[in-house]
């Protein structure tokens, strides 16, 4: 180590010496001795939920993320492609607003509000979207609903436009109409993941069918013609006047023709429903049918019927577009024919009727035909082996 | 009362939790590195604050203190490093940026500069013109040289601590202290003359 020694002036360091006497203030030496002291005491430990905290949200932070990644993982399909979202949850649910494959919404909205009780008119002009977009796919229904079929199409992207339009409610209902072309769009081309399941089930058949009305007292007939149904290709694509059906006997028959006209003009069918679903007029007199003792042993289960989804209207236009006018003369044809149908199998259920046999037996001995009366009631035997002929017929 | 522990004992004992070994080795260097801070910037109040900041860095880096030099050469360099960061952030002397530059390469000026003998700073250490003088000779100094002589004088450093605490060679800061030296018995030449 080399001295500075060498170099240094002493007499300069000297006369420096003498003249450097600067020294500190005295509050800073305070302070600093003060933090000397201060720096020497111990350190008070963390609490232990300040140590544990970032352990914890680190590890909170890992277990979420982990749990994301599985569940989107799992959530994924084998393309690698998430789903498409889930439709919301509806404050309302409805039992029409499940997802249904081959029917379409309007007799479904046209029945909720038959089984609500309300006007037909309002009814029709009720957006059935958001019901559809919202209600989960519930099959709990109604009495008058029971056999119904939910008839919403499932939640469809906003794409779609009408949906998206529906959202709005019933002050959205023109614009739904002028994207009736846009919404028309064949369903399996604008969503192929949809169209298999709705082509792929049919229609279930109601469990107990509806009890079948006498022509006479078709209240249906007397509806409103306003009724309008829908087609399905797009829930409020075609709105068309229900179909008239001047002959047919009530509104199963309306409803048959109906059906009819949609498979010929490849339209998506409604599926079965009770005719009393079709107004509440109708519905009514059904009620009072099934009321009726009489009529309603009169009543059996008869072959499942298309539903009638609009009363018979006898004036209402029909729509060019999709009702054309050569189809009404074959409309109406079918419709009498299955008028004479229904009077043949109201003739059965007659004849079905062992008190209505009975009876007639009776008339035929009391007008003197023993004959036709014998072998009526060889017949009544045959068909009711079991039942108890009273004791003037033994 | 006087404690013969040395620099370095009384910091690991301060390190160890005695506030008082801290306070005598707080007393043995508060005016030097006082005046070294003070020389070095020309403001007090900024030497103040510079002084304040390096013990308490020191009180900070008590914990890891260990002893790989001499405890002047540690608190030295601190405040060397604490003056160059004030330098660089502040750029308040911008003349000192010239005056730091070295000057080793022009020659050693002492060889033709006149010793000792002529300027008797003894006979002339009595009187306050030339200790006035003297400081103000030293505030013109370039900063290395400066440096260099306040790191000798005031650090009581040797030529190897004073380099290392500077960051130069030992024959640089030896070039530096000369030029120091030459300048400041220049002035007191002229003072006296």
């Amino acid at each position: 180590m080399t001295s500075p020694d060498d170099l240094r002036d002493a007499a300069l360091s000297r006369l420096y010496r003498a003249a450097a006497q600067e020294e500190p203030p005295a509050e800073l030496d305070a302070q600093i001795l003060a933090a000397a002291r201060a720096g020497l005491q111990p350190r008070r430990a963390k609490p232990a939920w300040r140590r544990w905290m970032v352990p914890v949200a680190v590890f909170s932070t890992l277990v979420l993320t982990v749990s994301l990644s599985l569940q989107t993982w799992h959530e994924m399909g084998p393309d690698g492609q998430l789903p498409p979202p889930r439709p919301a949850a509806a404050p309302a649910p409805t039992p029409a607003a499940a997802p249904a494959p081959t029917s379409a919404p309007a007799p479904a909205a046209a029945a909720d509000s038959a089984a609500a009780g309300e006007p037909v008119e309002a009814r029709q002009k009720t957006p059935p979207v958001a019901n559809e977009q919202a209600a989960p796919p519930r099959q709990a229904r109604s009495a008058d609903a029971a056999p119904r079929k939910s008839l919403a199409p499932p939640p469809q992207n906003s794409s779609a436009g009408a949906p998206a339009a529906a959202a709005s409610g019933q002050a959205a209902e023109p614009q739904r109409r002028d994207e009736a072309p846009a919404a028309a769009t064949p369903l399996p081309q604008a969503f192929p993941e949809l169209s298999a399941p709705r082509a792929a089930p049919p229609a279930p058949r109601p469990s107990s069918p509806p009890p079948r009305l006498p022509a006479a007292d078709q209240p249906a007939r007397a509806a409103p013609a306003e009724a309008e149904v829908r087609s399905f290709a797009g829930d409020s694509s075609v709105v068309r006047p229900a179909p008239a059906a001047p002959a047919a006997p009530g509104a199963a028959a309306a409803a048959s023709a109906w059906n009819k006209e949609d498979t010929r003009t490849r339209t998506f069918a409604p599926p079965a429903q009770p005719a009393a679903a079709a107004s509440p007029t109708a519905r009514e007199t059904a009620e009072q049918a099934i009321a009726a003792p009489a009529a309603a042993a009169k009543v059996q289960p008869a072959a499942p019927t298309k539903p009638a989804m609009a009363p018979a209207a006898p004036s209402a236009p029909a729509n060019a577009a999709v009702a054309p006018a050569a189809s009404d003369h074959l409309r109406d044809t079918q419709a009498v024919q299955d008028g004479k149908l229904e009077e043949q199998k109201r003739k059965d259920q007659a004849a079905t009727d062992p008190l209505a046999r009975i009876t007639r037996i009776r008339e035929l001995r009391a007008a003197g035909r023993l004959d036709e009366a014998r072998i009526e009631l060889d017949r009544f035997k045959r068909d009711f082996p079991d039942y108890e002929l009273p004791a003037d017929l033994r | 009362m006087t404690d013969a522990r040395s620099d370095e004992a009384l910091m690991l004992a301060y390190r160890d939790g005695d506030a008082a070994a801290f306070e005598v080795l707080y007393a043995r260097w508060r005016s030097r590195l006082y005046r070294y801070l003070l020389h070095q910037c020309g403001e007090r109040g900024l030497a103040e604050d510079l002084y304040q900041e390096i013990w308490t860095k020191l009180i900070a880096a008590r914990e890891h203190y260990e002893i790989h030099a001499k405890f002047s050469t540690w608190l030295f360099t601190i405040a060397h490093r604490r003056l160059i960061d004030h330098y660089r952030r502040s750029s308040a002397r911008p003349t000192d940026t010239a005056l730091w530059q070295d000057e080793d390469d022009q020659g050693d000026p002492l060889d033709t500069f006149a010793g000792p003998e002529v300027l008797e700073p003894q006979r002339q250490a009595h009187t306050a013109e030339l200790r006035a003088g003297l400081l103000a000779a030293l505030d013109a100094l370039p900063a290395p040289q400066r440096e260099a002589f306040l790191l000798v004088e005031e650090g009581d450093l040797s030529l190897e601590d004073a380099a290392r605490v500077a960051g130069v060679g030992r024959e640089t800061l030896k070039s530096r202290l000369r030029y120091a030296l030459g300048k400041l018995r220049a002035a007191l030449a002229e003072f006296q003359s």
